[in-house]
């Protein structure tokens, strides 16, 4: 009896583990890993694939076989043995340049053939940016594709991708002595970082961010890089034009008098070279046999690039270098652009009550905006007047404005004065360049032309719309201006 | 204190009042049936001999008492011979000694019979039964009922009275609420009788309705205080389950009938039990989500999908910069947060039970403690409790009950179920794995103090489980006197009065560090702080006038007439209090004046209850019980048409009729050797159901805010027609006993039809609400139950009883207004009731695997339209919908029924060995059938976002080609992926080993101990099932429409206890 007992316990423990057993089971019927591809991670999948050998064996030269064994997501495109064979030897031989290399072939996160639609732009580990379609990693074809692991997604190739320059790279690697790029150099600076500053009071005086010490730092800055475009960055796809060492003097033969500044040659010198260069980026990429007819460069400018005018074409990790030896343009109203002051936008005014500023229409319902001093009805020393601050070229302009009379049933005077200082001068003083004062029709509402104005040097401008000297109550002037524009001519 | 002298008072007017009314004394009942014997001894002519065996050995038994009823007493020889006079051969011999079972041994026109007895708690169809007005063997009873004589449960000591039922009596689907300590069971008998009124039976202690409902919800998320484990199981002797319509307690009993009755002193000699247990809980098996390693990887997978994030983004993130930084040890770990939210534990308990008196009173005193811990790290309880039971013979006449309990417990505990914030469960799953519980340096060295909410704004699963605090204190008074005064031997006035008090504390605060702050439309809550009171008075009377006649030894009848009162008052406040001071002041008073929300309610009703029975015994073989109740409530409606009225109040009629042939008694079977017992039972009843809310009949106002301005509006549309759910009760049983009781068998079938059913109809929109109460449902609840117990084994030395009951119950909704079908949604289930199906059916998507690829899911030709109203194209990786009416959109239209909550097949298969003072028991219980809405694995494999996943979305669709059946990873699920489907219905069957209990009767000298027993008991010990969550067992609310979805809760824990009993 008592060994029927301690069988029946025995069975009844054995049950027991039976159906212990059988809880686990239910989970692992649910989470088993289905593809056995999953339990392994990209190092393993190269490691044993004899086709990546060579590959292979970079990644652990390099390092990288440690994070692609890590628990991050990655996709790399493998070149074969085959397409290692035709890999520049020098890369090989540098760790610097082989790191680069391999890393050119890793990026973040998983991207499957079925991803590019139809191209991506994938930033790899190295730095730079690579093209990815269904079928091509850059220049190369996709053997075999979309083989997934545990940490990411491994892509065989058939030719493998070195790591193209960036614009500034190309440049300074290619044309290190050419003027372009030794101007660019000249533009590096030193700047202090307060991003991460701990502002601790503004100064009273100078109205200066005080920070704590240690809290900013200071940073290299290129100030063509951060007022024309970063063609150093990877994050944006460029055409970026390299004018040859005659292209450039050309150009500056050819612009030059534009900026002059009588004050002193070499910033004559430095704004020419500046205009030269800040219209040679362009925001898209353009194929050197697929050229428009004209560009529009970060800076506004249209420009026009000849095919024939191209001496070599780059691809880069960021876009594509054109190295031309001359470049087109129109010149007036492009390069050298017109300028038009809006009239409600005064830097200064003089008025003896506040201007009005309204929302007006055009007999052909085009909606505009002007300012106007009504009831004038006297004239001070100095005179009133609007005042416009704008930068000019050294060339000679046409002048012309819109000026609305709806103030008064018959017109009124105004004039339109040029100075390079911000104080209109008293009648005892020397007196402006002055376009002379021009009658302000009833209801017109064209466009005058009221003649040219030179300006010797390049710089600030100050222009000055001016009421009428020697207004009475009775008869009582205005400023009425919409517009002024100022068309370069020469 | 007070309340309870003022009832005394009460009952002490009562019980006078009764005296004044007995104008002569006579004598007991005990010197009554003497007298009895006395005057018809003349008459007897039948002599009958017989012999009594012990069941095990064939050994005869001597000094066995043997009896028939009323008339003539014996007692057995050396030889276990007995000579006993009985006046016909209808009659009955009962045959009951110390240490023995009683059995009822009909003669069947024989003149010698021959007896065996099974030792005393053998379940046998002889056992005692309770019922309302008496107690009467089960072969007398002609309803469904099931009794359990308890045997003190002193190897259950962590049990509650309810989850103690589970598997016990077939029909009773109990499910335990979690695995909280003492958080108990819903109780379904039969199925579900109503679908917004309440679904659990009437539970009546000792005469006294024990009311087990909550009047508020409990601030505590995921928690239910339960009532029941206020009574300590081991006061506990007796309990019967009336589960077919006896309509005694009228619109009360519309979900049946448990009646508890506590111990009391079975002699006058000074008894005293002792036990203490100690136990450890265990912990549970952790659900296998992603380790640091894979959920670093997936996260990176879906951070890629949220739209307009480039790599150099992500990759910036602190958790993916992997060189030395800062934070790198911040979001370099690998925790595992299940390790760290909940462990094993302990439990200890200790009683005392002293009985004892001497004629005039007899009384039974116990108190017990226990202190037990949850699985979740920082939860316990501690409960003490007290009962003392007296039974004063005041005169001959009059004698006396005094049932005085009172319960205190008090627990910490955590969040559960649907608090997604402050969950530490669940939290801890979903927390990345890569942080650490701790704020961590830059150069790894460790902090006490415990880490914020995280970078994704998740708190601190540590934080939920050790920095909440949620303590819930509850305090139940529970006192009753009766009084019985027996006019004659025939008429007797019994009365009982009692009271109930009961208080609910809770009191809560999340503080600000480690838990997310909680974003309300006008502030951010950085830590909240709430209480919660409820309160519970009830005053109960039950005064009946008792009739017992026997027309002559062949024909008895007893009947009954009285009424029951009972008036309850409830109250519930709460209070919800933010942005304290800081995490040290924890009270509501410390919180932002500006913010608080206060509310609360109150309840008050009456429910009188006046009843009317008669039993008939013909020829100890027909047995007829009658029953009506005529029910009075403030809860029913002045306007309900067909009812009856009383000054213009409704009444609900409720009679009930049942019938019952002991067909073994017949003398057509006195030679059937085989067929020791056989009894068919029919039984019909109208019962009803009186939860319809205390004021529903009303038009109410209710206090609103509407732009810093107190207002008044309607609260609903009052329904004067409003009236309780009727219930009627077809049951046809069946009751046999084979080989001399070696084998009992009861089976049942019933059919239950709910009519007036309480339905949220939809009300007419020019009305300015959405629905209204009407009793416009009707359902059906139908099914079949067999209950099988017996002994394998017989030998003097071993036994083994072996028992199986399985109970299959069928609903079925037969009425509903308005389209016939509504839908109605759960924690993220969706159910559809509609007429011709069960109630509460799964309503979801069908699926059909995945989308391997772009091409496969064009090529399908369907679009996916979104509860946004947007549509969306399927592509590679989304889930395959099951296009239902073929209009190539995948809408709500598409939902079908996609699983059914209830089981196919219910029950228990217990086992009871014993080998010489060695005795196991073991207990199996299952449910088959029933399907499991895993809201947690919804929300683990949802691939949604940044929450931590189950490792088998480690198999998630990548790329053309793969196939898998784990969807895509997409932020923000914009193809709704994860939407209400069949991917998460599970089937939930389980076969668990509920208790394995081994006790030893130690051996004892001397007199120094009267018994010393030690019991080693496990719960829980293993469970197989298919369910992919922590536990299949689970009941959030208790109503139809929450049964199957698993919002959380703290699973079931392995539980093992040592304990001792010992007896002076």
């Amino acid at each position: 009896m008592m060994i029927n007992l301690k069988i029946r316990c025995a069975v009844l423990l054995l049950a027991a583990c039976a159906t212990l057993s059988a809880c686990k089971n239910a989970w692992q019927n649910h989470d088993v890993i289905t593809n056995e591809a999953l339990n392994i991670t990209l190092a393993d999948q190269i490691n044993k694939t004899p086709e990546l050998s060579t590959f292979n064996t970079y990644l652990v030269k390099t390092g990288y076989d440690k994070i692609l064994a890590s628990t991050k997501s990655y996709t790399v495109w493998a070149p074969t043995n085959t397409a290692m064979q035709a890999i520049d030897p020098t890369i090989l031989t540098d760790t610097a340049k082989l790191r680069k290399f391999v890393a050119n072939h890793i990026s973040y996160q998983q991207y499957f053939t079925t991803t590019p639609n139809p191209s991506l732009v994938i930033r790899t580990l190295s730095g730079k940016n690579i093209i990815f379609t269904s079928s091509t990693f850059e220049d190369a074809n996709i053997v075999t594709g979309n083989v997934y692991v545990m940490n990411g997604v491994l892509h065989t190739i058939n030719q493998a991708a070195g790591t193209r320059p960036n614009a500034y790279e190309f440049m300074v690697s290619n044309f290190a002595s050419g003027k372009q790029n030794a101007f660019i150099q000249s533009l590096f600076h030193s700047e202090i970082d307060t991003s991460k500053g701990v502002k601790l009071y503004t100064d009273p005086v100078t109205k200066k961010n005080v920070y704590q010490a240690g809290t900013t730092f200071p940073v290299t800055k290129n100030y063509y890089f951060q007022r024309v475009s970063d063609i150093s960055s990877e994050d944006s796809l460029v055409t970026y034009i390299i004018l040859n060492d005659a292209a450039f003097d050309a150009e500056k033969a050819k612009i030059g008098k534009y900026y002059n500044v009588s004050t002193s040659a070499t910033i004559s010198d430095s704004l020419t070279k500046f205009n030269i260069l800040k219209d040679l980026v362009v925001n898209h990429v353009y194929s050197a046999d697929n050229l428009p007819d004209s560009m529009i460069t970060t800076s506004g400018i249209k420009i026009h690039l000849d095919k024939s005018a191209i001496i070599q074409t780059q691809k880069l990790s960021n876009g594509v270098a054109f190295v031309v030896n001359s470049i087109g343009y129109k010149l007036f109203s492009n390069k050298i652009p017109d300028i038009l002051i809006q009239g409600e936008f005064p830097d200064s005014l003089r008025t003896p009550s506040s201007p009005t500023i309204k929302i007006k229409k055009d007999p052909l319902n085009v909606r505009f905006t002007d300012i106007q001093s009504a009831s004038i009805t006297s004239s001070p020393d100095p005179l009133y007047f609007y005042r416009y601050k704008v930068t000019a070229n050294s060339a000679q302009y046409k002048v012309y404005y819109r000026a609305l009379n709806d103030i008064y049933t018959t017109p009124f005077n105004q004039k339109v004065d040029f100075g390079t200082a911000r104080r209109y001068p008293f009648a005892a003083e020397t007196p402006l360049t002055t376009l002379g004062y021009q009658p302000v029709l009833v209801g017109n509402y064209a466009e005058v032309y009221l003649g040219t104005y030179t300006a010797a040097n390049y710089g600030t401008l100050y222009t000055f719309l001016v009421s009428a000297l020697g207004v009475t109550a009775t008869t009582p002037s205005a400023l009425s201006l919409d517009y002024i524009k100022l068309v370069p001519i020469n | 204190m007070h309340f309870f002298t003022k009832s005394v008072k009460i009952l002490l007017l009562q019980s006078l009042m009764v005296s004044v009314a007995a104008t002569q004394l006579h004598a007991q009942q005990a010197d009554s049936l003497t007298r009895t014997k006395i005057g018809l001894a003349t008459k007897a002519k039948i002599v009958i001999n017989g012999t009594v065996k012990e069941g095990a050995t064939g050994k005869p038994l001597a000094g066995i008492s043997i009896s028939v009823g009323g008339y003539s007493a014996a007692l057995t020889d050396d030889k276990g011979q007995f000579k006993i006079n009985v006046t016909n051969y209808d009659a009955v011999i009962t045959v009951s000694g110390p240490g023995y079972q009683r059995k009822v041994v009909a003669l069947k026109g024989k003149s010698s019979v021959n007896i065996s007895l099974f030792e005393e708690g053998y379940v046998s169809q002889y056992d005692l039964t309770t019922l309302p007005y008496s107690v009467v063997p089960k072969n007398q009873v002609p309803f469904a009922v099931t009794s359990i004589n308890t045997q003190g449960t002193w190897n259950r000591a962590l049990e509650t009275p309810d989850s103690y039922l589970q598997g016990r009596v077939a029909g009773l689907d109990v499910v335990r609420r979690s695995g909280t300590p003492d958080i108990g069971a819903d109780m379904l008998l039969r199925g579900y009788n109503s679908l917004y009124a309440t679904t659990q039976p009437l539970i009546v202690v000792d005469g006294i309705i024990y009311d087990n409902n909550n009047y508020a919800k409990s601030i505590i998320a995921g928690h239910v205080t339960n009532h029941f484990a206020d009574i300590d199981l081991k006061d506990i002797d007796n309990i019967t389950v009336i589960k077919d319509g006896n309509s005694t307690y009228g619109t009360r009993g519309g979900n049946g009938v448990i009646l508890i009755t506590t111990g009391r002193a079975k002699d006058v000699a000074t008894r005293l039990d002792f036990a203490a247990y100690g136990g450890i809980n265990a912990s549970v098996k952790s659900l296998p989500v992603m380790g640091a390693d894979n959920y670093r990887i997936y996260l990176a997978d879906v951070l890629k999908t949220i739209p307009g994030v480039t790599d150099a983004q992500i990759q910036a993130q602190p958790y993916f910069n992997d060189n030395p930084n800062p934070n790198y040890y911040t979001y370099h770990q690998n925790t595992d947060w299940q390790k760290q939210v909940m462990g094993s534990s302990a439990s200890q308990n200790y009683y005392m039970k002293v009985t004892g008196g001497d004629n005039i009173a007899t009384y039974a005193l116990s108190v017990g403690y226990l202190g037990n811990h949850g699985l979740t790290n920082n939860t316990n309880l501690t409960r003490y409790e007290s009962r003392f039971n007296a039974t004063l013979n005041l005169s001959r006449k009059l004698t006396s009950r005094v049932n005085l309990a009172f319960a205190k417990s008090e627990q910490n505990l955590r969040d559960q179920g649907q608090a997604y914030n402050t969950n530490p469960l669940y939290l801890s799953l979903i927390k990345a794995p890569f942080m650490f519980p701790y704020q961590i340096s830059g150069t790894g060295i460790q902090s006490p103090n415990i880490a914020k909410a995280d970078t994704f704004g998740v708190s601190n699963p540590i934080a939920a489980a050790n920095k909440i605090q949620e303590l819930n204190r509850n305090y139940r008074f529970v006192g009753s006197v009766a009084f019985d005064y027996q006019f004659n031997k025939e008429f007797a006035l019994k009365t009982i009065g009692g009271l109930t008090y009961d208080k609910v504390r809770e009191n809560g605060f999340y503080p600000s560090n480690g838990i997310a702050p909680i974003t309300y439309s006008s502030f951010v809550a950085n830590d909240v702080s709430f209480a919660n009171v409820q309160r519970l008075f009830s005053l109960y009377t039950d005064t009946r006038l008792q009739y017992n006649h026997e027309f002559n030894k062949s024909n008895q009848v007893a009947a009954n007439v009285g009424f029951r009162y009972n008036r309850s008052d409830s109250e519930s406040d709460y209070g919800y209090g933010f942005n304290t001071a800081s995490d040290d002041f924890v009270s509501l008073g410390g919180a932002n004046n500006a913010t608080r929300i206060v509310g609360g309610s109150l309840g008050k009703w009456n429910w009188l209850n006046t009843y009317a029975n008669v039993d008939y015994n013909a020829m100890n073989k027909y047995f007829l019980s009658f029953n009506l109740a005529v029910d009075g409530s403030s809860r029913f409606g002045p306007e309900i048409s067909g009812a009856l009225g009383i000054n213009g109040a409704k009444y609900a009629v409720l009679p009930s009729v049942a019938a019952s042939w002991l067909v073994s008694s017949e003398i057509f079977m006195a030679d059937n050797h085989l067929i020791e017992l056989l009894k068919l039972r029919a039984s019909y009843g109208l019962v009803g159901n009186d939860d319809i809310g205390n004021y529903n009949s009303k038009s109410l106002y209710t206090s609103q805010n509407f732009l810093s301005r107190q207002g008044l509006v309607p609260s609903g549309i009052g329904n004067p027609g409003v009236q309780w759910e009727g219930v009627a009760k077809l049951n046809v049983g069946l009751d046999a006993g084979f080989m001399n009781g070696r084998l009992n068998v009861s089976v049942d079938v019933y059919n239950d039809k709910v009519s007036k059913m309480l339905i949220y109809q939809y009300a007419n929109t020019g009305t300015g609400f959405n629905y209204a109460i009407t009793n416009s449902g009707g359902m059906r609840n139908n099914g079949i139950e067999l209950d099988i117990t017996g002994r394998v084994i017989n030998k003097a030395a071993f036994k083994w009883d072996m028992g199986l009951n399985l109970s299959a119950n069928r609903n079925k909704v037969t009425t509903l207004p308005d389209g016939n079908s509504f839908i109605s949604s759960y924690g993220g289930a969706t159910f559809i009731t509609q007429v011709g199906q069960a109630a509460n059916l799964f309503y979801g998507y069908k699926t059909n695997g995945i989308y391997i690829s772009n091409a496969e899911a064009s090529a399908s030709g369907l679009t996916n339209k979104l509860a946004s109203g947007y549509t969306a194209a399927f592509q590679g990786g989304d889930v395959r919908f099951v296009d239902t009416n073929g209009d190539k959109v995948i809408d709500e239209k598409d939902r079908q029924v996609i699983g059914d909550p209830n089981p196919d097949l219910i029950g228990a298969y217990s086992n009871r060995i014993t080998y010489k003072r060695w005795s196991l028991d073991a207990m199996f219980a299952f449910s088959l059938g029933n399907d499991i809405y895993n809201s947690t694995r919804a929300n683990l494999e949802s691939l949604s976002d940044v929450r931590n996943q189950t490792l088998a979305v480690v198999n998630r669709w990548r790329v053309d080609g793969q196939v898998t059946d784990v969807p895509r990873a997409s932020y923000g699920d914009p193809g709704a992926n994860s939407r209400f489907s069949d991917r998460w219905i599970e089937n939930g069957s389980y076969l668990r080993l509920r208790t394995l209990s081994l006790s030893y009767n130690v051996p004892l000298k001397g007199n120094f101990l009267r018994s010393a027993t030690v019991y080693a008991t496990g719960n829980n010990l293993f469970t197989v099932t298919k369910y992919l969550g922590y536990d299949p067992e689970f009941s959030a609310l208790g109503s139809a429409f929450s049964r199957g979805v698993d919002i959380g809760l703290e699973p079931m824990v392995t539980s093992m206890q040592l304990g001792v009993r010992i007896g002076l």
